[in-house]
Parts: structure tokens; C-alpha cells; sequence
């Protein structure tokens, strides 16, 4: 990364730049992130939970959907529209987007097509994911530099 | 974006001061737990009271119950009882909140059919601070007409 920065809050935001570039976030993100700063201090960590949780009950379902002898589409549908709808809320870009082609296979009745797309929804959730991870633990840095910065203050 | 005129470039923010201090109510209709709490967080941000409904049925419910509201966010696609439906049946019933459709990035088609059913306004989910701003901005003019 040119003009890389060893400030923990530069380094975080020079990341959600990269995130950004690499299409795996969008400014629905950094919506969020604006949003913090009036809510409690583990407001994106609980966003990001919800968002996991939600997200792997989908997967969990649509993979049930799918291993039927009839493809139950009907419901793969259904958990897609929920799956876009928190994955857009949170700022996924390309798992948004891999979730609306899934989309389009599964009202189409492509169990091929189904197959390879769902691949791809799982592999940008992970991407994203890790995304998150890696977002988490900066920001845990970024705090805790904060507090021994307060405590290294004379009284 | 789809609305009584409304074009990205009549989106003029109010300032904060301006809308924190309203006794507007909402309803936040949507089967996501995450975009009811996005919605319920933005909305309460701009000094909105908020209930949220988890599918169309339990909004009309609410609406039975003899609850109001100045503004209905609604989701199109939602088990029981989709937005479309949902519309429909509220505005049957007589009621003349401002329902804001909120969709997915739907073909301009289906989005008319959600804006026929009897919206006042349809817009991409979630909903921006700008957009949410807007709202208020038209919920004031419609307040101060009455």
C-alpha cells in the first residue's frame, strides 16, 4: 500500500480505502460508520454480529434448499431477498452483488447455475467476513493505543 | 428513485436542529432484523419515535388496533404479507400516513407496481440520512397544510 502509515486510525482508514477499490465495500459502510459515532462504542461490532448470524442462517438454509431432489426455489428465493436486503444494509458490495445473480438462477430454476453462483455468495462472504475481522481488531487497537495514551498523561 | 416529483437534486437537506425537534412517528415494516434497526437508528437519530413490524400483516394489524403513524417504511418482499399487498390494504382502509416504499435494486416495472399500490414515495434500501431528511422535509409541508 503506497504511503503506508504506522497511525493505527490512518492504517484502518487506509484499509476501508482498499476495501472500497476491491468493491468488497460500499459507502453503505461508511454510513455505518458515521452512525457509531452517536451510538454506543460496540455499535459495529453488534451490526457485524447481527449481520454473521443472519447471513449463516440464510447460507444454512439455501444449502438445505438446495440438496432436495426438487430444488425448493421458492425458499432459496425467499432467503435471498434476506440475505440481499442485510448484506446491502451493511455495506457488502460484491456479496450483494454475487447474491442478486444467484438470484436471477434460482427464478430462472438453473439448479446448475444455482450451484456455481452459491459457490461464489459463500466464498464473498467469507471475503467479507474476514474483511470485518480485520476491521474489528484494528479498531480494538485504535482503542486501546487511546487508553494508554490517557494513562501516560500527568495529572 | 421514484416519487411526487421528487429527483436526486430536490433532496434538500434540512438542517439537524430543524428536524430533531418534530413529534413525527414511523413505522419501520421489514422482515430484515438488521435493516429494521438501521432504519429504527437513522429514523430516531432525526428525533422520530419508531415501532417497527416484522411483515405486512403485523403492520395492518397495527393500523386495526387503532395505532397511527406519520410515516410507513415499507419493504416489498416480505413473508405473510408483502409491501404491495400491505399498501393496498392500508390505503382501503383510509389511512394517509406517508408510506415510503423501500426496495432492493428492483427493474423500474416493479417498482411501479409498488408505487400503484399506493405509495407516496419509493426508494432503494436502505434508506440514506439524505433521503431521510427529504421525508422530513415533506412530512413538515404536509403537517403545516393541515
Amino acid at each position: 500500500m503506497a504511503g503506508s502509515s504506522t497511525d493505527p486510525t490512518q492504517q484502518l482508514n487506509d484499509y476501508i480505502r482498499t476495501m472500497h477499490d476491491q468493491g468488497i465495500l460500499d459507502d453503505k459502510f461508511d454510513q455505518l460508520l458515521a452512525l457509531r459515532r452517536e451510538q454506543n462504542p460496540r455499535f459495529i461490532n453488534e451490526l457485524i454480529s447481527m449481520f454473521t448470524n443472519d447471513a449463516e442462517a440464510c447460507i444454512a438454509e439455501i444449502t438445505n434448499a438446495l440438496s432436495l431432489t426438487e430444488v425448493d426455489f421458492s425458499t432459496i428465493i425467499t432467503k435471498l431477498h434476506q440475505l440481499k436486503g442485510s448484506t446491502s444494509g451493511i455495506g457488502g458490495h460484491r456479496m450483494y452483488q454475487a447474491c442478486c445473480e444467484f438470484r436471477v438462477a434460482a427464478a430462472d430454476g438453473d439448479k446448475d447455475r444455482c450451484d456455481e453462483l452459491f459457490l461464489r455468495v459463500k466464498e464473498e462472504f467469507n471475503t467479507l467476513k474476514q474483511c470485518f475481522d480485520s476491521i474489528s481488531e484494528m479498531r480494538r487497537n485504535i482503542i486501546s493505543n487511546g487508553t494508554r495514551r490517557r494513562r501516560r498523561r500527568p495529572l | 428513485m421514484s416519487g411526487n416529483g421528487a429527483s436526486s437534486s430536490s433532496l434538500n437537506m434540512i438542517s439537524g436542529e430543524d428536524v430533531v425537534n418534530n413529534n413525527f412517528s414511523a413505522l419501520v415494516v421489514d422482515d430484515s432484523p438488521l435493516l429494521r434497526l438501521l432504519h429504527d437508528i437513522h429514523l430516531k437519530k432525526y428525533g422520530l419515535k419508531v415501532q417497527v413490524a416484522e411483515n405486512g400483516k403485523v403492520a395492518v394489524d397495527l393500523f386495526h388496533l387503532g395505532a397511527s403513524f406519520d410515516l410507513v417504511l415499507m419493504d416489498k418482499e416480505m413473508p405473510v404479507m408483502n409491501g404491495v399487498e400491505a399498501t393496498k390494504e392500508l390505503r382501503a382502509m383510509g389511512v394517509t400516513s406517508m408510506i415510503v416504499g423501500v426496495t432492493s435494486k428492483d427493474g423500474p416495472g416493479e417498482q411501479q407496481a409498488f408505487m400503484e399500490a399506493g405509495l407516496d414515495y419509493c426508494f432503494e434500501k436502505p434508506l440514506t440520512p439524505e433521503i431521510i431528511s427529504f421525508l422530513l422535509e415533506e412530512l413538515n409541508k404536509h403537517h403545516n397544510k393541515d
